[in-house]
């Protein structure tokens, strides 16, 4: 009973939030209101005794990533951060006949699940599979690589400067400008 | 299976990790702004290391360490491909004069972590090892494309890759969530087991959804049609070594790696007796998506002035050829397909290298630049022309051959008309092949072109020129093919 | 607490678990709001002391006592006030996050080996990843105030905190290698052994242990944005920062969390390094009697306590960063200074086990 209130409650926080940073005017409350979406998210883990997925669904998305959204949001002028609702409007149909299409077969579909046990906490089990080579643990390190690769290309292109010939360009238009 | 044994298997892999470590820590604490050479020539040793443990690993049996990773030929074999063009990129970028700012020592790390990722992209049998080595292979090509500083225009190109990458994977994750829902397994063999039952309820409708979601990621690697807009200017921005790359190593890979997914996923479908309403519907997909990829992609080439565009265009020509083949869905089919892999990778680096040789002469990347070229400088022009007659598929030639088989293939499986395209499209992409050829020969230069010479590029054309013919007779290479499918499919009986 | 109700009442509910909450919760909050009154009147003395001044002396008499009662009244009363141009919604839900996020932290500190809200298994992951979300309630606040004093505040508290996050979480992992939990409580138990003093700065790893303490401490006061890291609150650039434009209750809620988050990154410095509740001589007591529970949370309070003392001295002693040195002192020490303790400290627990010992 209580676990199915809180599932509701959670899933409804995170539909709900979805759909006011889908619809909402000013994109800075979207980019907030995924915030509840995040954190209804982790609360449904949470209801799964998923206790760690939870939490790094917090550290990492609402900590990290959304951090970096409005980080990138607040760079933007607000006048631009109005959307138009000609281009939403042509989105919902197209995503939404997806959606509703896939929807409706999925919903006819059996899907394989577990033998309805959850687990009491998943920390120490998680770090076990780690630990056993024949497991998880190729997956785990690999990822190290993906990540690796990521950064230094990040920071790689995020470091260039502006190409000579364009530098020029810039420097006549300040001038020309200044003039 | 102990770990050392087990650690045995993918030191190709360990090999490759450990190189990608020394460029990086190299290029952190020794380099010295102008030097960056001295990582690429790190790189290719590390290549070279690689390769010889990859020579090594053919003799041994195929297993499936850590739980994911299957070492088995059909693996070793492309990654082999994989690093030799990986070599001949990194040897192209050694030897462009023009590469300056693009020949920063960040490209080969790159460039390792790209061909880390394409390896246990190819011989992932689970499909989170899979995504990851899809995203490794990805991110780096992002990254790669990025560098591109020379222009808006790069960073245009690199801006398109990005967001189309990051979508296909998206849609990717979740065709294959859909597989895991099912399923209730990550493995491809699991995945198997969970599709047969699925389509045995009669959910062909939710198996479809899935494994269209799962194509768009390959068919954004491969550059099939309706995922192909962002290879025209990625491929125009990017210096020409990491165009190479992209043409033929990201794509080989991910051609071998969609290979073993659909082999291996669909496996109990396609060896059914009867081929079921599934297979047969996802054979008329994939038929049509290749008719389509071949048409566009050929026809585009056609009015190109811009060789690399051109080139884009006809390597997504090329991906048509090898989806038909693909689409037969029997084995001869897939043979072909691995094959003509094979073959395409080998004239591509070669007319990528064609093209960066003239290039460097000209100052520039159309094709007016090459007028009058080929008789200034023999040995790279005739290899040129060794490689558009082997893109063209003409006789003497890798792409005949290739050809030849491909066509054989769709025509033995019943896939007449598909087989028919193949050969017009062949046709019509001797009108712009020849552009080039054109340009070289019978056109003379408006200006007088800069005195340059560049011996080891064109040492590498020669090279690839010869085996572009030597590989007419490819039937040592669709033996060792045919016994790597053999491998690959001992898994699902 | 949802066991000892239901221990209280012999039956359980879902229900259970709401009136548990909210009773945790009050508690909290009354915690809470007494700590930031003593500490802001600790911090105005101890200001005034290091500058050769008395600070307050008027309000209740002995040494101003009362004054941060005075002050809270005052604020309770102030006008509630929202500026004409800032974004309402965002305005007003700031400080609540703000709050709600500091004080949710609060549940899995181990004050004695009973009195816990909640033990967690997660603990000190838990707590990093509810403080994050404190970052973003800044964020709202700087950006719906509508000031550019207030932005600017807000972006460097989130390029500050996400980068700090790093080293925070980095210098945690060694006590947590060794305790081999996440759990503050199975930490502090750990502890409690050698009549109260086997704490890991005691420890046989006391080489990792010291160090790796002091780099905790450092991106604890850059967490808290506490001096000489509160670039997002320069007075001398910035007005205040991203509270700018509250006053009243709203401000004193962001008030009220800095001081939580101080006494929380002491209370996490405490459970993990400084031994926790365990205090000299809590063996010779009998677990779980009065006088024990009674020491033991006097002992956490006060360890706790002496570590927010040494914030507010950092903080009157030295001067402030500026924004590329903090970065650089995030980035270039103090994340390859924690890695390489987290190699030292796995390779010491590997010896450890290699040796049998």
């Amino acid at each position: 009973m209580g676990i199915q209130l809180a599932f509701y409650f959670f899933a409804a926080m995170t539909l709900g939030f979805a759909l006011v940073s889908l619809f909402h005017k000013n994109v800075v409350h979207s980019a907030f209101s995924l915030l509840g979406t995040l954190l209804g998210m982790s609360g449904l883990y949470v209801t799964l005794n998923a206790d760690f997925l939870a939490m790094t669904q917090v550290l990492i998305y609402a900590g990290g990533i959304l951090m970096l959204l409005l980080f990138g949001l607040m760079l933007t002028k607000p006048s631009e951060t109005e959307r138009s609702l000609k281009r939403i409007f042509v989105a919902v149909i197209l995503a939404g006949g997806t959606a509703v299409l896939s929807a409706y077969k999925m919903a006819g579909t059996v899907w394989s699940s577990g033998d309805g046990e959850l687990p009491a906490s998943t920390v120490k089990e998680i770090g076990l599979e780690f630990l056993r080579f024949d497991e998880w643990l190729i997956a785990f390190e690999f990822a190290s690589i993906v990540l690796l690769a990521a950064l230094v290309g990040a920071v790689h292109i995020a470091r260039r400067r502006f190409p000579i010939d364009d530098t020029n360009a810039l420097l006549k238009a300040e001038q020309g400008g200044a003039n | 299976m102990s770990y050392l044994d087990a650690l045995n298997y993918i030191l190709p892999e360990v090999a490759l990790t450990f190189g990608l470590c020394v460029v990086l820590i190299w290029d952190l604490v020794v380099r010295s702004g102008r030097r960056w050479w001295e990582t690429g020539f790190l790189t290719l040793g590390f290549l070279a290391v690689t390769a010889v443990l990859l020579v090594q690993r053919f003799a041994y049996p195929p297993a499936t360490v850590f739980g994911m990773v299957r070492i088995d030929l059909f693996a070793t074999l492309f990654k082999l491909f994989l690093v030799v063009a990986t070599g001949f990129v990194v040897a192209f970028q050694l030897a462009d004069r023009n590469s300056g700012e693009n020949g920063r020592s960040e490209t080969h790390f790159l460039l390792l972590c790209a061909v880390l990722g394409g390896f246990f992209l190819v011989s992932a049998d689970n499909f989170i090892l899979m995504y990851l080595g899809l995203e490794t292979l990805g991110l780096s090509s992002y990254a790669l494309a990025g560098m591109a500083k020379r222009s808006v225009r790069g960073s245009e190109a690199a801006l398109k890759y990005i967001v189309y990458g990051a979508l296909a994977s998206g849609v990717m994750l979740f065709g294959l969530s859909l597989f895991y829902g099912m399923s209730g397994s990550l493995s491809y063999g699991g995945t198997m087991v969970g599709v047969s039952q699925a389509l045995a309820n009669g959910q062909v409708a939710q198996v479809a959804i899935a494994t269209l979601m799962v194509l768009v990621g390959f068919g954004f690697k491969l550059s099939l049609f309706p995922f192909q807009w962002w290879a025209p200017d990625v491929y125009q921005g990017v210096s020409t070594p990491v165009a190479s790359f992209l043409a033929v190593g990201s794509k080989g890979i991910a051609v071998a790696a969609m290979l073993r997914v659909m082999a291996t996923t669909f496996g109990i479908e396609l060896h059914a007796d009867a081929g079921s309403e599934f297979t047969s519907s996802l054979s008329a997909l994939l038929a049509l998506l290749a008719v389509v990829t071949m048409l566009f992609g050929n026809l585009a080439a056609l009015r190109q002035t811009d060789l690399k565009r051109l080139l884009a265009y006809s390597s997504i020509a090329h991906a048509g050829y090898i989806l038909a083949a693909m689409a037969t869905l029997t084995p001869a089919g897939f043979h072909a397909a691995a094959l003509y892999t094979l073959l395409y990778g080998l004239m591509t680096l070669g007319i990528f290298g064609a093209v960066l040789y003239f290039a460097n002469i000209a100052g520039h990347e159309r094709i007016d630049g090459l007028h009058g070229l080929g008789y200034r400088h023999p040995i790279a022009g005739a290899a040129t022309v060794v490689f558009l007659a082997s893109l063209t598929g003409l006789p003497p030639t890798a792409g005949f051959g290739g050809k030849y088989y491909l066509l054989t293939a769709l025509w033995e499986s019943g896939h007449g008309m598909l087989a028919l395209v193949v050969a017009l499209m062949s046709v019509v992409s001797l009108f712009y092949y020849f552009r080039i050829a054109k340009a070289l020969y019978l056109k003379s230069a408006t200006t007088e072109p800069k005195k340059m010479s560049m011996p080891v590029l064109a040492g590498i054309l020669a090279l690839l020129a010869i085996a572009n013919v030597w590989f007419l007779q490819f039937g040592g290479l669709l033996t060792g093919v045919q016994q790597a499918w053999g491998q690959l499919e001992a898994l699902i009986s | 607490m949802i066991e000892f109700l239901r221990d209280l009442l012999g039956f359980e509910t879902w229900l259970l678990v709401i009136v548990g909450a909210l009773i945790s919760f009050l508690a909290i909050f009354g915690f809470v709001a007494v700590l930031a009154m003593v500490a802001v009147w600790l911090e105005r003395k101890v200001g005034g002391h290091i500058q050769v001044r008395l600070g307050p002396m008027r309000v209740g008499g002995w040494h101003g006592w009362a004054q941060s009662i005075a002050d809270s009244l005052k604020l309770l009363m102030k006008e509630d006030m929202v500026v004409l141009g800032a974004d309402r919604v965002l305005f007003k839900l700031a400080p609540a996050i703000v709050m709600a996020t500091a004080l949710s932290t609060f549940v899995v500190l181990p004050f004695s080996p009973d009195l816990q809200v909640a033990d967690v298994d997660l603990g000190i992951f838990f707590v990093l990843a509810i403080s994050s979300i404190t970052t973003i309630g800044v964020v709202m606040a700087g950006w719906g105030s509508n000031n550019k004093w207030s932005l600017y505040g807000a972006m460097r508290e989130a390029a500050q905190v996400a980068s700090y996050e790093i080293p925070l979480g980095l210098s945690l992992m060694m006590p947590v290698m060794y305790y081999g939990t996440f759990s503050l409580k199975a930490a502090s138990d750990a502890q409690s052994g050698w009549y109260g003093m086997q704490w890991y700065i005691f420890s046989d790893a006391f080489w990792i242990a010291i160090p790796s303490f002091f780099l905790f401490f450092t991106a604890a006061l850059a967490e808290t944005k506490r001096t000489p890291f509160d670039l997002p609150e320069t007075e001398s650039e910035l007005v205040a920062g991203f509270h700018t434009e509250y006053s009243g209750m709203r401000w004193a809620f962001f008030f009220m969390e800095e001081y939580a988050a101080m006494f929380l990154m002491g209370a996490i410095g405490t459970a993990f390094w400084l031994g926790g509740y365990s205090f000299p001589g809590m063996n010779l007591l009998e677990a779980g009697s009065f006088l024990h529970t009674v020491l033991c949370i006097g002992s956490f309070v006060t360890k706790s306590m002496l570590l927010l003392l040494v914030m507010i001295w950092v903080r009157w002693t030295l001067p402030r960063l500026r924004i590329d040195q903090v970065m650089t002192m995030g980035y270039k020490y103090l994340t390859p200074l924690c890695l390489i303790l987290v190699f030292m400290a796995a390779g010491w627990e590997y010896f450890k086990f290699a040796m049998g010992w």
